[in-house]
C-alpha cells in the first residue's frame, strides 16, 4: 500500500499526565490531534466536558514569538555572514538545545537590548531627518546677516518669505511700494522656483503691508526654535547631524556585535514555537475536573509505540477502524525510489481516501520521458552531480529535499536515454574529432538509433509509450470499478476502448508495419468494440441515457489526440539535440588558434547553459503534463487532505529525534 | 546562387519569426511577474518560471531556421545545389512554426500572466499555473513537429 492505513484513536487520562503526555505526543510525532468543536456543540457532551488549556496561554506565546521573529529581522540585516542558498534548519540534539533554550533569561536580557538598541536607532534617524529637512530649509538663507529669532526691532518688523520667481525682484519692489512707501524689501537669494526676501516695514503698517504681500504672492516662513543668523543655525545643526551619525554609528556597531546572539535567539524562538504549539494541542482536548480526552489519527505502523505510550501514563484508549466513507487524512510511504515522485502527486493533489496512490505506478514514466526529452549523457550527469551535491551540502526539507531528489534520478534517466539515442553535449565529440583530431570518427554511436536521422521512429516509439501510459491509467479505473462490482462499467468505460484502440491500430498500420493480414483483424476488432460500446450503455442507464453510447463513441477523437499528444516526447528530444549540434557547430566555426579556442569554449559555455536551462525546463514541465493531463485524466480524482502530525515544527533547528 | 536556396532561406526567415511571439509572451508575463514582486520578492523564483515558458516557442522557430539554414549549406559556407521545388518545400515547412509560433506564445504570454496573479495570492498552486501554461505549448510542439517532419522529408541531392 502506498497510501499509510490510519487508526483513529481516543484517549483518556488524568490530569496531572496531560502535559508531559501532550510532549511526548509531540516528540512522537506520528499523530495527528482532530479538533473537538463538533462535541462542544453537543449538549451530551457540554454537560460533562470542557475545553481544555486556553486561549490566553497561546496568545501570550504568540506575542513573545512575534517579538524574536522582529528581532530576528532586526538581527538579520546586520548579518555579515555568508547566506546559504536554500534556508535550512540546523540539525541539533536534543541535549545541547536543552542547554541553550534553558537559558532563556539571559536571552531574554539581549533581546530586550536589542529592541531597546533598534528603537533608539529609530529616534535617532528621526532626529536626523529633521536636522536634515531644517538645513536644506536654511540654505538659502545664508546670506542673511540678522538674527532668525529677530522679527521686531523697536520701530520696525521683520518679516522673511518667499515668492515665485515668475515675477522679478524689480516687480516686486514696485508691487510693495504701491501698498505701502514704508517698507524695505531685498533679495536674499533665488533659485529656480523661488525668490528668497526679507521685508523691513515701520510698525503699524501691517494691513498694507499684508494687502502688498496678497499682491505678490508672499509666503512668510517663520523659524522656529533656532536662534542665531541662517550661517550660525546651520554650522550648529551640522555638527548636531554630525554627532547623531556618530551615535548611530554606535549603535548599529552594538547591533552588529549582538548578531552573535543571533543563534541562540533564533533557537528561543524554536523553544517558543513548541510551546506555543503545545498549548495550541491542549486546546484540542476536553476535560472534566481530574481527566482529559484527546482524539485524534495515527498511522496502523505506529499502533504498538502509540499504546506503550498510552499504557506507560496509564490511559485508558482505543485505536479503531475509521467508517468506510470517513475521509482520511493522506500519509504517503514509498520506498526510497518512488518517494521523490511524490512531490508531482502532492503538486497535482493528494488522492482522496478511496483512491490508490498512483505515484509508484507513474514514477517511472514521469523520470523515463523527463529523460526523453532531455536526453543528454553530459546533461544527465550534470543533472545528477548538481542535485547529489545540494542534497549533501544543504540539510533540505519536505518538497524541496523531494524535488531536488527527483531532479537527481531524472538525471540518471537522461543520461540513460543519452546513451540510447547518442548524445553527449549533442554532436560535441564528433565536432571535435574534425576540429582538433581531422578525424570525423569520434561521433558517439547510438546504442538504439539517432532520432535526429530516423524521426518517424521514435515518433512512433513515442505514440506507444503513451499508449502504454494511457493503457495503464485506464487499467486503474476498471480496477477502481471492478471493486466497486461494477463490471459493466468497467468493460464500457476502459476494455471496450483497450479493444478499440488496439484495433484501430491494427487495422490502420498493421498490414503495411507488422504482418500482412492484420488489419483485417484490427477492422473486426474495432468494429466489434463499436458495438459493445454502442450496445453497454443500454444495460447501465435508463431512459434516454441508454443512447449514451451514441455520445461516447465521438470520444474516439480524445484518445487519439491524447495518444498525439505523446509527440512532444520527440519534439522535444529533437530541441535538446538540434540547440546542442547548432552550439557545437558555432563553436565549430571559430578558427584553431588560441583565441579561436577559447571563443569555442565560451561559445559552448554559453550555449550548453542556456539549452541545459530551457529544455531542463520543458523536460520537467512537460514530463509533468503528460502524468496530469493524459495519465491523471483517465481515473485520478484527488482531493485528500494531507496528514499533518504534531510534531516539532519548528523554524530554525531540528532537533534529532531519539530513538525510541 | 539560386532562386532554391533564397526560397529556402525565406523558410528560415518565417521559421524564425516564432521568436515575436515569445518576445510578446515573455513580455506579457514580465509585466504581470513584476507586479508579483511588487508585493512579495520572494517570489523571483518562482515567477521567473513561469516567464521562461513562452520562451520556448522562439527556441522552436530558431531551431527550425538553423536546420534550414544548415541544410542549405548557409552555415558551413558552402552552399548546396537546391532545386527551385525543394526551396518552396523548405519554405513551406518553416510556415507551421513560424505562424504558430507567433500565435501561441502570445496566447502561452497572457496565460502564464494570468497565472502569475494565481500565484500571488496562493504561493502552493504553481504547478496547475504552469501546466495551464503548458497546456497552450502544446499546439506548437505539435507546429514544430510538422514543420520538422516536412523539412526531414526533404534530401538535397
Amino acid at each position: 500500500m502506498a497510501v499509510e492505513r490510519m487508526n483513529k484513536f481516543f484517549v483518556i487520562g488524568l490530569d496531572e499526565f496531560r502535559d508531559s503526555l501532550i510532549n511526548k505526543l509531540m516528540d512522537f510525532g506520528v499523530t495527528q490531534l482532530s479538533s473537538q468543536e463538533s462535541k462542544l456543540a453537543d449538549e451530551e457532551w457540554t454537560a460533562l466536558v470542557n475545553k481544555g488549556g486556553n486561549d490566553e496561554d497561546v496568545s501570550k506565546l504568540e506575542s513573545k514569538i512575534n517579538v524574536i521573529e522582529n528581532v530576528v529581522k532586526t538581527l538579520d540585516a546586520y548579518d555579515t555572514s555568508k547566506k546559504p542558498l536554500f534556508k535550512c534548519r540546523e540539525s541539533v540534539n536534543k541535549e545541547a538545545f536543552e542547554k541553550v533554550v534553558s537559558n532563556d533569561v539571559s536571552i531574554d536580557e539581549r533581546i530586550d537590548k536589542v529592541r531597546e538598541l533598534s528603537s533608539s536607532l529609530k529616534n535617532l534617524n528621526g532626529k536626523k531627518n529633521k536636522i536634515e529637512t531644517t538645513i536644506v530649509g536654511l540654505l538659502p538663507w545664508e546670506e542673511y546677516s540678522i538674527p532668525v529669532e529677530k522679527t521686531e526691532t523697536k520701530y520696525t518688523q521683520i518679516n522673511l518669505g518667499t515668492v515665485s520667481n515668475a515675477l522679478n525682484i524689480a516687480e516686486v519692489k514696485e508691487a510693495m511700494e504701491m501698498a505701502t512707501s514704508m517698507c524695505e524689501v531685498s533679495q536674499i537669494a533665488s533659485d529656480d522656483g523661488q525668490i528668497y526676501l526679507s521685508v523691513f516695514f515701520v510698525k503699524g503698517e501691517e494691513d498694507k503691508v499684508k494687502e502688498g504681500y496678497k499682491e505678490i504672492g508672499f509666503n512668510r516662513i517663520v523659524f522656529k526654535d533656532l536662534e542665531g543668523t541662517p550661517s550660525q543655525c546651520i554650522k550648529k545643526l551640522t555638527k548636531e547631524k554630525e554627532e547623531t551619525d556618530s551615535e548611530i554609528e554606535k549603535i548599529e556597531l552594538a547591533l552588529a556585535e549582538m548578531v552573535s546572539y543571533l543563534k541562540e535567539i533564533k533557537w528561543l524562538h524554536d523553544k517558543f514555537a513548541m510551546e506555543r504549539d503545545a498549548a495550541k494541542a491542549n486546546r484540542k482536548t476536553l476535560q472534566t475536573k481530574r481527566t482529559f480526552y484527546l482524539e485524534g489519527w495515527v498511522p496502523t505502523r505506529a499502533d504498538e509505540a502509540i499504546s506503550k505510550l498510552f499504557d506507560e501514563y496509564d490511559c485508558y484508549y482505543e485505536l479503531y477502524e475509521p467508517e468506510a466513507e470517513e475521509e482520511k487524512p493522506i500519509l504517503f510511504n514509498n520506498n526510497s525510489l518512488v518517494q521523490p515522485v511524490e512531490v508531482i502527486t502532492e503538486l497535482y493533489s493528494l488522492p482522496n481516501s478511496k483512491e490508490i496512490d498512483p505515484t509508484p505506478i507513474y514514477s517511472m514514466f514521469y523520470l523515463g520521458f523527463f529523460g526523453l526529452m532531455f536526453g543528454d549523457i553530459a546533461y544527465g550527469i550534470i543533472l545528477t552531480l548538481v542535485c547529489t551535491l545540494m542534497l549533501k551540502k544543504f540539510n533540505l526539507e519536505g518538497t524541496v529535499y523531494k524535488l531536488v531528489k527527483s531532479f537527481a534520478y531524472a538525471g540518471v534517466a537522461t543520461a540513460f536515454w543519452g546513451i540510447m539515442f547518442g548524445s553527449c553535449f549533442g554532436d560535441l565529440t564528433g565536432v571535435i574529432g574534425v576540429k582538433f583530431f581531422d578525424n570525423p570518427d569520434m561521433l558517439l554511436k547510438p546504442l538504439w538509433f539517432d532520432p535526429i536521422t530516423n524521426p518517424i521512429k521514435l515518433l512512433m516509439y513515442s505514440c506507444i509509450f503513451g499508449t502504454i501510459h494511457i493503457f495503464i491509467g485506464m487499467g486503474i479505473k476498471a480496477r477502481a470499478y471492478i471493486k466497486e462490482g461494477k463490471f459493466l462499467e468497467a468493460f464500457n468505460d476502459v476494455f471496450c476502448w483497450y479493444l478499440m484502440i488496439i484495433g484501430l491500430v491494427l487495422w490502420l498500420a498493421g498490414d503495411s508495419y507488422i504482418k500482412e493480414g492484420l488489419g483485417v483483424v484490427g477492422q473486426w476488432i474495432t468494429i466489434g468494440a463499436t458495438a459493445g460500446i454502442l450496445v453497454l450503455p443500454f444495460f447501465i442507464s435508463k431512459g434516454i441515457g441508454k443512447a449514451v453510447g451514441l455520445w461516447n463513441l465521438y470520444g474516439v477523437t480524445s484518445y487519439i489526440s491524447d495518444i498525439l499528444s505523446y509527440s512532444r516526447l520527440l519534439a522535444l528530444g529533437l530541441a535538446t539535440t538540434v540547440i546542442s549540434q547548432v552550439v557545437n557547430m558555432l563553436g565549430g566555426f571559430m578558427s584553431n588558434s588560441i583565441i579561436g579556442v577559447i571563443l569555442f569554449l565560451v561559445i559552448l559555455v554559453i550555449g550548453h547553459v542556456f539549452n541545459f536551462a530551457i529544455n531542463g525546463l520543458g523536460a520537467f514541465v512537460h514530463s509533468c503534463r503528460l502524468q496530469y493531463v493524459e495519465f491523471f485524466g483517465k481515473f485520478y480524482e484527488g482531493g485528500g487532505t494531507p496528514f499533518e502530525p504534531f510534531n516539532k515544527k519548528t523554524k530554525y533547528v531540528q532537533l534529532i529525534k531519539e530513538e525510541i | 546562387m539560386s532562386l532554391g536556396i533564397a526560397l529556402a532561406i525565406g523558410g528560415a526567415a518565417i521559421a524564425a519569426c516564432a521568436c515575436g511571439g515569445s518576445g510578446l509572451g515573455v513580455g506579457a508575463a514580465g509585466e504581470a511577474a513584476s507586479g508579483v514582486i511588487a508585493e512579495d520578492p520572494n517570489k523571483f523564483g518562482q515567477t521567473l518560471l513561469l516567464q521562461a515558458l513562452p520562451g520556448t516557442q522562439g527556441i522552436y522557430g530558431l531551431l527550425m531556421a538553423f536546420l534550414i539554414l544548415a541544410k542549405v549549406g548557409m552555415l558551413g559556407g558552402d552552399p548546396a545545389a537546391v532545386t527551385t521545388e525543394q526551396g518552396l518545400y523548405l519554405m513551406f515547412s518553416g510556415i507551421p512554426i513560424g505562424i504558430v509560433g507567433i500565435l501561441s506564445g502570445y496566447a502561452q504570454g497572457k496565460c502564464v500572466a494570468s497565472g502569475l496573479t494565481l500565484i500571488a495570492k496562493r504561493p502552493g498552486e504553481i504547478a496547475k499555473a504552469i501546466i495551464y501554461g503548458a497546456m497552450v505549448e502544446t499546439f506548437a510542439i505539435l507546429a514544430l513537429l510538422v514543420s520538422f517532419l516536412m523539412y526531414n522529408s526533404v534530401a538535397l541531392g
